[in-house]
């Protein structure tokens, strides 16, 4: 009985720590995110731990979600970091940076399959932000990077 | 009279403003007629394609020190000039990125990584980054495939090396082998248009 209770502890431990890990996730399982219809403004933030204007920038996205209800705009951090680097870059990276948002490492190399059905116009330049609300028909790539006053401006109709 | 002058002219520099905005933003496509350039190589000497007499084409590889995905395809690129210079393809390689802000990209740092992994081709600097715009090079590899063709070189393949940046091994399509080899062969190239993957590269702020 001791042990049962033992390895409960431990796998809810590890679960509590788990909260700041990122999911590896293929191509659909992204899609099925970017489909989801509801009153919610979805935001996909594109970027790596590799990427200097990317890691800039990240912590604006976490200042815009914290200041937001999360039922009116959802950050979502979409990582192409490399999923060997998952445990050696992503990881430490959210854990350092208190990460609270949903992180999910988009395993797919080839980005010749999938970058079109995100944005035809896309080279899979990073970081790249996607604004997407489906009740209301936005559906927007950035293909920048946002300074903390352009994030505000650009989610400013979502928000209100 | 005059004013109808003046509304025309004004047309006209607008025509020429977009058009040339647009030429800059495009760069060159598959069918194109590519420019050559002369640019400084990592010995010091200025290089132009042309310099390369016996080529048959080239394999233009916009590329730098940096980038992680430079640096995953690197020896690629070693590999594809081994494999296809000897048969008149040569890789030519060329950092078009401003070194402020990205001191790994630096003529020096180019000097040292050449030589550290015994680049047996040119690796020019674009230090204007006039040699990228004139392409359409908007990452780093970025690869422009140009054959040969009485005294034009025409664009045969514009985008990415392989479908696969992490490993070399599990690359199913090897977009410029494959190009390179079809025009080797006479055949028309069977993918001639990719995504390049990998960074932006790095302009100048003007």
């Amino acid at each position: 009985m001791k042990k049962v209770l033992l390895s409960v502890i431990l796998v809810l431990g590890a679960m509590v720590s788990m909260a700041q890990m990122a999911s590896v996730i293929k191509f659909p399982q992204l899609q099925a995110m970017m489909k989801q219809n509801n009153d919610t403004t979805y935001v996909f933030n594109f970027w790596a731990t590799w990427c200097a204007p990317c890691v800039e920038e990240f912590p604006n996205f976490q200042k815009i979600s914290d200041a937001t209800s999360k039922n009116k705009v959802k950050v979502i951090f979409i990582s192409l970091d490399f999923k060997k680097d998952l445990n050696k870059s992503l990881n430490p990276f959210l854990k350092n940076h208190n990460v609270t948002n949903s992180v999910y490492l988009l395993d797919e190399l080839d980005y010749n399959s999938w970058i079109d059905k995100v944005d035809k116009d896309w080279n899979g330049d990073l970081p790249a932000t996607l604004v997407i609300n489906n009740k209301t028909g936005v559906y927007k790539l950035y293909p920048h990077p946002f300074t903390l006053d352009q994030l505000q401006q650009t989610l400013k109709p979502y928000i209100n | 009279m005059k004013k109808k002058h003046f509304i025309g002219l004004l047309l006209i520099l607008a025509v020429g403003v977009v058009s040339s905005f647009k030429l800059s933003t495009t760069g060159y496509k598959v069918g194109d007629k590519a420019t050559d350039f002369k640019l400084k190589n990592i010995d010091g000497k200025m290089v132009s394609l042309a310099d390369i007499k016996s080529a048959k084409g080239y394999i233009v590889v916009f590329t730098c020190n940096h980038c992680p995905f430079a640096k995953m395809y690197e020896d690629r690129v070693i590999a594809l000039n081994t494999e296809f210079a000897s048969k008149g393809y040569p890789v030519v390689a060329i950092n078009p990125n401003d070194p402020t802000n990205q001191t790994d990209d630096s003529y020096d740092n180019m000097v040292s990584r050449a030589k550290e992994k015994s680049y047996a081709f040119p690796y020019l600097v674009d230090e204007n980054q006039a040699v990228a715009k004139s392409y359409g090079a908007t990452n780093t590899p970025h690869v422009f495939v140009l054959q040969k063709q009485g005294s034009d070189l025409v664009v045969k393949y514009v985008g990415a090396i392989d479908d696969n940046a992490q490993d070399a091994s599990k690359a199913t399509k090897h977009y410029v082998a494959d190009a390179v080899n079809a025009l080797l062969s006479g055949k028309s190239v069977p993918v001639d248009q990719t995504k390049a993957i990998g960074c932006g590269i790095k302009w100048k702020n003007s």
